[in-house]
């Protein structure tokens, strides 16, 4: 029976692979939905009497369809091939290429850690000891695709311990952070804002305080597994039996270590959800100043936009996370397709339709009413299947229109008449300096599952199911005997040695992160600790710290990304690094001219025209030194602006 | 616009919005200054404003009833007289209680915020942790409002702090404190990569120069621009003969020792060479105050390093010159409470009263404000909450802790944080 409910967890996962969506969406049928798409933005040219864009050249197209897609710049060799290859169909063979490969999991990894906040780094932020374990399950979402709606249901909805049932359970685990993490999940999933009427009647918008608390009531009470008795009180029973009998839990100094112990243990056993996440009703609070209730009055579960969903004010509903995840999820909350529909058009289409990203604003307030209509169709009649979809949008020619130079006027969604210039993610840019390096930035090492042996102090003491299914099932007093026994068979190292031991989870990669090992560097940045500790690459050039609100990440230039890139790790892995891919690519050509073509075609991804050719041609013949020159040049081209902006 | 229609004051402030608008970041030094004095002065800021702080962060919670707030009943540690009269600090810190006449001493801090991380968070930010946005840190702010005085170098300097508590948050990553790790090391990627002559790194820059220009003339839109003067930025502080002033190794050996060796004297010589280069904000911490176990003797050992670095940072600013126009303010996120025995003499955190010192920047010299209760655990009178603490220092640089400025995402924000805070500058702490 327990074994089943282990592997529960992933049966669903193989169930939802043989049900995957993309697997009744023909190509032709891509091709009537990319048409649809481009008559609806060419009839928004028509209606505001707007010149249609020009289709973009071949080496941009390129660029932006590798940076949108995997996330990285393409290796010389991927370039050529698209470059040098006459087929029509080239763009589209492209699509397919980029949607199928690696990079396409790396780079949505990524973008799911920054609007769920996940973080496993050691930070000044809330617990995350669950965390491994959700990061393990968000990348086997994305490995097998599952549809959103499932995804954002499993998030919602699970319960039982993260190490028995899934990962997902992991998702409510921000500490006490209950309002905050509600709002964000109303924002991420259904663009809705509520952060303001967590403490007010929000002036701006239409919601009150009592909307916000009737939400939190589907979702109210502390994330915790508890199993038969709550064993996280027991380090102060602990603390307490010192007190009253000195000596009987091993003297003062056996006192921290035992609790070290007990920390370890409950650090599996009491992450997930259980009975007391979701009760259905929650207190409003002390200043509540509203008419609509009293301060301290419970209040039951009321959805106050999209579907229907009622609770009980007067008793508590068990289901209700159930039932807040399935209201999420309905046809009748518009804003849920909406919103992923307009989040994956930004993603692809480098602007927004809506004024700010991921903001749900009703259709008919919109410019373009009739194209984020059909596009929140077609993300439904996909089954929520967000890579199709991606690629769909990449197929059309809207996709392939030249960068539009003009401002935006003040927050306002322009008139699609092309993508917005902007600079890439810290992760595009670090995984483009990879790109660099290596001649296979796929085939990099990946990031090793959490491991599900329960080490401590060296020894293994057993799996971590079998501990979480065994402590879970004591009483207090059981398990305090358990922890004695445990802790006398630690000291006296009767237990095998540590197994499996595994870079997943907070421990081992604080240790990582001291030594600060080179080699583990060298890994896309979905492959890397979430976030990267302060001062990091990533982070000073401004990764989101995905520690509270959606997508903090930012482009802003910094004077520390300028010095970074002139005189920090770019140095000494790449520009003079000469086992560095780009340099070999240099080094393997043999002819002069051709060289100064291939560093352009390596870092930019195309050919250097006639004034920039003559310009380096001179650089060249004045600089005696030849393998310098070419430094020079790589180096250059990385600082150029041209290098980290996506156009 | 006809300029003579308006006041002075209204004129410079359309001046400076325009420069900050077309020239960015960097504020032209000579307007910010223009600004402050008291001429221009306005409501809730003060004349003849500080320069420069410095802010000592003593980061755990610092025991006020073992070091500036000393009981009768505290039997555990012994008073000495300092060079305020009638007024005892602890035997662990002979050196500071020598300079205390250049100090006003507030022993009424108070505060609701009794973690870590949210009491350190509210510490530099004036404002509590929310989900939904990271607020700047104090250091943002006062190089945001006061302008840059040094052109070339960062305006915010965080020694041994976390980037966490020090970071710009909405305004941006131009407002985040630049971080040194190690005192003696730093700032980071400030030299060329070894192999590369000056030569070498003019070529580079050609390169990408010539590369941008074209970039520009095709894509000519803000996100662009914005990034056009940044290679600039990076060589002006690479070339920045103020520089010098991130490299211990040019003290002698004497004044190195003034401030004692550790980690924070270390930092706190750096911040006074800082200081004397126009860097606006320095933060310097000292870690290790979190006494739950052995309160006693974790607080002497803290004190050492403490005790040699304040006054030696203190004398050395005196001796300089540099104390009026420098605000040196020491803090910790809250005090500690009383002795719990089963713990080994512990205390453990308490937000209800703590201390703080302020000095220089025309501080009062040699008063102690505000006063707790019997048991140092409630504050009698004066109380000091930590938005009226941040107000305070914004005051002292003559800067608004009232003026309101809106995020990105249009939501308003103060230094003197949430309005039902009611945060106001203590100002009777200034001569």
């Amino acid at each position: 029976m327990l074994v089943n409910s282990f592997y529960k967890h992933l049966l669903f996962l193989a169930m939802t692979t043989s049900v995957m969506a993309s697997d009744f969406i023909t190509p032709e049928e891509i091709k009537e939905n990319v048409h649809k798409i481009d008559v609806l933005v060419a009839n928004n040219f028509k209606n505001n009497k707007i010149k249609t864009p020009e289709i973009t050249d071949d080496p941009t197209y390129l660029r932006r369809a590798f940076l949108v897609s995997v996330g990285r710049i393409p290796t010389p060799q991927e370039a050529l091939q698209f470059l040098e290859v006459e087929n029509p169909d080239k763009r589209e063979l492209l699509a397919d290429y980029l949607f199928d490969s690696a990079g396409y999991k790396s780079h949505t990894i990524n973008w799911l850690y920054n609007i769920l906040t996940i973080r496993e780094t050691h930070g000044n932020g809330p617990s995350r000891k669950s965390h491994a374990r959700l990061i393990d399950w968000v990348r086997d979402a994305v490995e097998i695709n599952m549809p959103w709606d499932n995804f954002t249901e499993s998030l919602l909805s699970s319960r039982g311990n993260v190490w028995l049932t899934s990962g997902a359970a992991g998702y409510y685990d921000k500490g006490d952070a209950v309002d905050d993490h509600l709002s964000n999940t109303l924002r991420a999933f259904t663009g809705v804002r509520m952060e303001c009427a967590q403490c007010h009647d929000d002036p701006f918008q239409e919601w009150e305080q009592m909307d916000f608390y009737q939400f939190k009531a589907f979702v109210d009470g502390n994330p915790g597994y508890r199993g038969k008795e709550n064993l996280r009180s027991f380090s102060r029973k602990v603390r307490l039996l010192e007190v009253e009998q000195p000596g009987k839990y091993k003297g003062k100094g056996g006192l921290g270590r035992l609790l070290g112990l007990h920390g370890a243990i409950i650090s599996k056993a009491g992450y997930g959800i259980d009975d007391r996440k979701g009760t259905g009703r929650t207190r409003l609070p002390n200043d509540y100043k509203y008419n609509d209730g009293d301060p301290k009055q419970m209040v039951g579960g009321k959805s106050s936009y999209g579907a229907r969903l009622r609770g009980d004010d007067k008793k508590d509903d068990p289901d209700s996370l159930t039932k807040f995840a399935q209201w999420m999820i309905s046809d009748d909350t518009p804003q849920f397709a909406q919103t992923i529909a307009m989040r994956l058009w930004e993603r692809i289409m480098g602007i927004s339709l809506t004024p700010v990203i991921g903001d749900y604003v009703a259709p008919d307030d919109t410019e373009f009413e009739e194209l984020i209509l059909y596009l929140s169709e077609l993300i439904k009649e996909y089954d929520y299947d967000i890579k199709t979809f991606q690629k769909t949008l990449m197929m059309t020619k809207a996709f392939q229109y030249a960068s539009s130079n003009k401002d935006l006027k003040n927050g306002e969604a322009n008139a699609l008449n092309g993508r917005r210039v902007s600079r890439m993610s810290a992760e595009q840019i670090w995984d483009s300096l990879i790109s660099l390096i290596v001649t296979d930035p796929e085939a990099l090492p990946k990031r090793k599952r959490a491991s599900l042996q329960f080490n401590y102090a060296g020894q293994h003491v057993m799996s971590i199911p079998d501990l979480v299914i065994k402590v879970n099932e004591m009483t207090v007093e059981q398990y305090g005997e358990f922890l004695l026994e445990t802790y006398d068979k630690l000291q006296q190292k009767k237990f095998p040695p540590a197994k499996g031991t595994s870079e997943s989870g907070n421990t081992p990669m604080m240790g990582a992160r001291k030594r600060d090992r080179k080699p583990e560097e060298l890994r896309r940045a979905s492959e890397l600790p979430t976030p990267s500790r302060n001062g990091h690459f990533l982070s000073i050039f401004g990764q989101s710290s995905r520690s509270a609100a959606i997508d903090e990440s930012t482009k802003e230039g910094t004077v520390s990304q300028a010095l970074e890139l002139l005189n920090g790790k770019v140095q000494r892995y790449i520009v003079h690094n000469p086992n560095a891919s780009v340099n070999q690519v240099v080094e393997q050509t043999k002819d002069t001219d051709s060289r100064i073509r291939t560093v352009f075609l390596t870092v930019l991804n195309r050919i250097p025209d006639a004034d920039e050719m003559e310009f380096c041609t001179k650089l060249r013949n004045e600089f005696k030194d030849e393998r310098s020159f070419y430094r020079n040049l790589v180096g250059g081209l990385i600082a150029s602006q041209e290098f980290y902006f996506i156009f | 616009m006809r300029y003579n229609s308006q006041d002075e004051l209204s004129r410079r402030q359309f001046m400076l919005d325009n420069a900050k608008r077309l020239l960015g970041v960097s504020v032209a030094p000579m307007l910010g200054s223009a600004l402050a004095t008291p001429a221009f002065a306005q409501k809730g800021t003060r004349g003849n404003p500080a320069k420069s702080v410095i802010f000592l962060n003593m980061n755990g919670g610092m025991s006020h009833m073992d070091t500036f707030d000393l009981k009768d009943s505290n039997k555990k540690v012994n008073g000495i007289e300092s060079a305020i009269k009638g007024y005892k600090v602890a035997s662990y810190l002979p050196k500071t209680a020598k300079v205390l006449d250049n100090c006003t001493v507030i022993n009424s801090m108070t505060s609701k915020q009794g973690a870590h991380p949210q009491g350190q968070y509210l510490l530099h930010k004036s404002y509590s942790p929310l989900g939904t946005i990271i607020h700047p840190s104090l250091g943002s702010w006062i190089t945001r409002e006061a302008g840059r005085l040094n052109e070339e170098l960062p305006g915010y300097v965080a020694i041994n702090s976390s980037g966490g508590t020090t970071g710009g948050g909405w305004m941006g990553a131009n407002y985040s404190a630049a971080l040194v790790g190690k005192p003696d090391q730093g700032l980071k990627n400030v030299e060329r990569f070894h192999g590369v002559s000056e030569k070498d790194f003019r070529m580079r820059l050609a390169i990408a120069d010539k590369l941008n220009k074209k970039f520009h003339s095709e894509y000519a839109t803000p996100e662009v621009e914005g990034y056009a003067g940044l290679f600039d930025e990076a060589v002006k502080i690479m070339n920045s003969k103020d520089l010098e002033a991130f490299n211990l190794s040019k003290e002698p050996e004497k004044m190195r020792d003034q401030y004692g060796r550790s980690d924070f004297g270390q930092g706190c010589l750096l911040a006074r060479r800082l200081v004397e280069v126009g860097i606006r904000f320095v933060e310097v911490s000292l870690g290790g105050w979190d006494t739950h176990y052995d309160n006693f003797t974790a607080v002497e050992g803290r004190c050492g390093d403490l005790d040699t670095a304040y006054s030696g940072l203190l004398e050395d600013l005196k001796n300089k010159g540099l104390l009026d126009s420098t605000l040196v303010v020491l803090a910790s996120e809250f005090g500690r409470g009383e002795v719990q025995p089963q713990f080994n003499d512990g205390r453990s955190h308490h937000p209800g009263a703590f201390t703080s010192i302020f000095a220089g920047g025309g501080v009062n010299a040699g008063r102690v404000y505000g006063e707790t209760d019997k048991r140092g655990l409630k504050v009698d009178a004066d109380p000091v909450t930590i938005y009226d603490f941040n107000s305070t220092i914004a005051y002292a640089l003559g800067v608004d802790a009232h003026k309101i400025v809106h995020s990105p995402s249009k939501r308003p924000f103060r230094i003197a944080g949430p309005d039902k805070q009611k945060g106001e500058p203590v100002t009777k702490i200034f001569s």
